[in-house]
């Protein structure tokens, strides 16, 4: 650093500038409050009352793993995940290959699948806690329509997270198509071409480029639609509460429940951290192992 | 796109075979379409019925489920011009929030992806790598700690405590740094050499030729902003800084729903990210497959 000139001692000076705001508000609003969270956890910390906090240690991560109801929470958002990542996954693989040609008009059908990306979330969970309403609801007004019985839908245990699982799809599929498309059109026209030539049919051209090619775009989406899964929040919040009976009750409307319901902001800090090491070496796995793959 | 029963090379099909697979893949995008566009045309055709229409034509299904049989605007009206009604403020703060953090934010995140695109300095790519670090937190793991953070500033129900935390924003500064990367260095250097400073290069050089990436960032932003749910539930409280998306989630958990009010609010609330979608439809897509694909 002795060695700087004067003209790159001035550029660090501009550099360093450049980004002390940026970096002021990162330290205030992201890393304080990260520290802030592994301390809070190891009280006893009442929401409203922050006098009254006693040291507890690791009790809160004790009590994590034997809560009865959040080992329900944790299953019942694996449960969902894996009923969303797959259904958006192929969904927006399908589509994204149906309008990856420049058809004349084609325009119109791209915007019209990414629709209910452009809605905000509360937007789309209003919307279609109207639209499953069991009785007055249009799902079962198109499902009794085409003469099959009425569902239950949200009122069921057993049928309120997948149906969950496809309003999300609906909502996002628009986004991991446009991902899929970018994709898509970055692969170069010769390659087919030059499959051709060589005799692959289209199902031998569409598995040895099209889908090694599609690879790098689908890692974005596999992990970016896992970690949106285990972040479902506003839905809950908004149509189901975590009912019928604890069935739709997911990670972070936990966390929030136990926060600003239950008052136990240490408890619900504790689980805090726990979800997002969880969400973190998740992220890594998936990584490791869709890299890895062989092509 | 062809079958290949004899082993040839599939490369000729008649022009007869290739119109009648594009009419069926308009069939089948055209089918398709319906699924994300149907309920957008139900829920806008239902904020224009009079309020005891809106679930009349739910069933049986037919043109009347979706077109308002006797339309009105009254819905809208009474919403926004109604004695002491607070949605005009309701919106008006979504798009203060909104614009303050497009604009505070693009400025800090800009300058900070400036830095860390061109300016040489000790640390650089470190506190670069810090900068990336807080993209795998997820925000609702911090929620909690930002809560007492805010609640130690005295900052609770308040309009910057929606704007301020989000304002440094790691995923615009990764995406602005990425396009500062590639605009060609010999007009900054030239300035450079005239004695022209840092910043004003920035503003009168780098700001004029980089708007496309700005803008997407902006929309980005805008929408990030205008969805944003939990944070403001969690921080806001009062009617005053109420955002629309908190007031229309309040509207489904009443007892008894108004929902003449309910569908006008819900379509106002999807109406503007939607017209800005539509004005900037381009940007997004620049936006999206600079995030998604060169990462």
């Amino acid at each position: 650093m002795m060695g700087l000139s004067r003209a790159r001692w001035r550029e660090a000076i501009a550099g360093y500038t450049f980004i002390l705001p940026a970096f002021i508000l990162l330290v205030a609003f992201a890393f304080i409050p990260l520290i802030l969270a592994g301390w809070t956890s190891l009280y006893n910390y009442p929401l409203v009352n922050p006098a009254r906090r006693e040291f507890i240690g690791v009790d809160n991560y004790i009590r994590a793993f034997q809560d009865e109801t959040l080992r329900i929470t944790f299953v019942n958002t694996i449960y969902y995940a894996l009923w969303q990542i797959p259904m958006q996954t192929i969904l927006a693989l399908i589509l994204a290959l149906l309008v990856q040609k420049p058809l004349k008009g084609i325009g119109i059908f791209r915007t019209g699948y990414y629709l209910p990306v452009v809605i905000s979330m509360v937007v789309a969970s209003v919307l279609w806690r109207i639209m499953l309403d069991s009785q007055n609801g249009l799902i079962n007004s198109v499902i009794a329509t085409i003469g099959l019985p009425r569902q239950p839908l949200l009122n069921s245990t057993f049928q309120a997270l997948p149906v969950l699982a496809m309003m999300l799809s609906w909502k996002w599929v628009g986004f991991s198509m446009l991902i899929f498309l970018a994709g898509l059109q970055s692969i170069s026209y010769d390659l087919y071409e030059a499959a051709h030539i060589d005799g692959a049919n289209s199902w031998q051209r569409f598995w040895s480029i099209t889908l090694p090619l599609l690879k790098r775009p689908a890692l974005f989406v596999i992990v970016t639609n896992t970690i949106n899964a285990f972040k479902l929040f506003t839905p809950i919040y908004v149509i189901t509460q975590g009912a019928p009976q604890n069935s739709t009750l997911v990670m972070v409307f936990y966390i929030f429940r136990e926060a600003f319901r239950f008052n136990r902001l240490g408890y619900g800090s504790a689980i805090a951290i726990l979800f997002t090491l969880f969400l973190i070496l998740l992220a890594a796995v998936q990584l490791r192992v869709l890299r890895s793959e062989p092509a | 796109m062809t079958t290949n029963e004899q082993g040839q090379v599939p490369f000729r099909i008649s022009e007869f075979q290739k119109q009648m697979l594009t009419i069926g893949l308009y069939l089948l995008m055209s089918f398709l379409l319906i699924f994300p566009v149907l309920p957008f045309i139900w829920m806008f055709g239902s904020a224009f019925r009079p309020v005891t229409e809106i679930f009349q034509y739910v069933y049986p299904l037919s043109w009347k489920t979706f077109i308002p049989v006797n339309f009105t605007a009254e819905n809208f009206t009474q919403l926004l011009f109604a004695e002491g009604s607070m949605w005009p403020r309701y919106i008006f703060n979504s798009i203060f929030v909104a614009v303050t953090t497009v604009v505070a934010g693009g400025l800090v995140n800009a300058l900070a992806a400036y830095a860390f695109a061109r300016l040489r300095f000790p640390g650089r790519d470190l506190l670069f790598l810090l900068v990336l670090l807080t993209i795998i937190v997820p925000f609702e793991a911090i929620a909690l700690p930002l809560y007492q953070v805010s609640r130690i500033l005295n900052w609770l129900d308040t309009y910057q405590v929606m704007i301020v935390p989000v304002l440094a924003n790691a995923f615009s500064i990764f995406l602005l740094r990425q396009f500062f990367l590639g605009i060609p260095s010999e007009l900054e250097d030239a300035a450079l050499v005239d004695g022209a400073s840092r910043l004003r290069i920035f503003f009168q050089i780098v700001v004029p030729l980089s708007w496309p990436a700005i803008i997407s960032t902006s929309l980005i932003t805008f929408q990030a902003s205008w969805d944003a749910f939990f944070w403001p539930l969690i921080a806001t409280n009062s009617p005053e800084v109420r955002v629309i998306q908190i007031a229309v989630s309040n509207l489904v958990g009443q007892d008894a729903t108004y929902w003449d009010d309910l569908f006008a609010a819900v379509a106002i609330a999807a109406l503007v990210p939607m017209i800005l979608f539509f004005i900037f439809q381009r940007y997004y897509t620049v936006g999206i497959t600079t995030t998604g694909l060169k990462g």
